[in-house]
């Protein structure tokens, strides 16, 4: 019902709740419909912000790793959708990766990442 | 002997775009999209005693004249291009330099026409075209810092001061 409502709404008021909203908000109300994907899209500023998921996923699958941690600093949105992608570690720099198989364990290290920032990055790995 | 040969000019389709502009565009040439190639068939479109006059034009509400005149041009240029296997495209080693001359100058537009033609290659599912746009934005992306890119693509900063720290503290390694 309340989906309903927010659809209906004038974009000018629309607009006027979706600056109050922070970047995930954003994101899920984005997921909730076409017609609220369409008007926040169309509320961005930035013409990458406004593309659909999909085809930003699609740009950054060409980006390599240290490229994708850049774009993941620019904006909130932004992150929120690196953080959907999955980091491939085959675009890494080669040398910067070891991985070391014991028993059942697979360590992987990637060379200057400081511990637990790599977590989120090795998870998606996986 | 003679034979009479029959002369049979190419199957032409009709496409309107939302600012109402209608574009005659080869049958051919056009079966690069899958969203109109579908509308065709589901239509019936193809019957060959249809005149290009009495046919119905296939309205594209996402796409303005002048991305859809874009979008054309690529599909006229593409026209030979073999049929494209998604599955093997998946596979191949993601790369970005091998965009071929024609579509780095054909992509070589203001930023704004670039978008609007990766909606309409979006739209539109034309997937060589949306790919050789994907890869053009990603080339605009590579290389630069944070700051670069938002400047790049007018992108606000809207981290609270401590996700900015945080994200900042992770990129440190990527910063050597």
């Amino acid at each position: 019902k309340a989906k309903i409502i927010l659809e209906f709404l004038p974009l000018e008021i629309l607009s006027l709740i979706v600056n109050h909203l922070g970047y995930r908000d954003r994101f899920a109300l984005r997921e909730t419909s076409a017609i609220l994907d369409n008007v926040i899209t169309s509320l961005a500023k930035s013409p990458l912000e406004s593309l659909p998921l999909h085809v930003l996923l699609r740009i950054i699958s060409h980006l390599g790793i240290r490229d994708r941690f850049n774009l993941r600093a620019t904006s909130g949105i932004l992150e929120e959708a690196i953080s959907q992608s999955h980091l491939d570690l085959s675009r890494c720099d080669k040398s910067k990766i070891s991985i070391e198989q014991q028993n059942k364990t697979l360590t992987i290290k990637i060379v200057g990442v400081q511990e637990g920032c790599i977590d989120s990055a090795v998870a998606k790995c996986m | 002997f003679l034979f009479p040969i029959k002369m049979t000019s190419p199957r032409m389709i009709k496409l309107t775009s939302n600012d109402d502009k209608t574009f005659e565009v080869e049958r051919d040439v056009i079966k690069q999209s899958v969203t109109v190639n579908t509308l065709i068939t589901d239509l019936n479109m193809d019957d060959e005693d249809v005149s290009v006059e009495n046919q119905m034009a296939i309205p594209l509400p996402n796409v303005d004249a002048a991305t859809l005149e874009m979008v054309i041009t690529w599909c006229k240029q593409h026209r030979e291009d073999p049929p494209r296997n998604e599955e093997e495209e998946e596979k191949k080693e993601k790369r970005t330099d091998d965009i071929p001359e024609w579509d780095k100058t054909f992509l070589d537009v203001e930023q704004s026409v670039l978008f609007a033609l990766i909606l309409a290659a979006n739209y539109m599912d034309i997937k060589g075209l949306l790919d050789n746009c994907c890869k053009t934005v990603a080339n605009m992306i590579k290389g630069k810092t944070p700051d670069e890119i938002r400047k790049h693509f007018n992108i606000k900063n809207d981290f609270t001061p401590e996700e900015e720290e945080q994200i900042r503290k992770e990129n440190a390694w990527c910063e050597d």
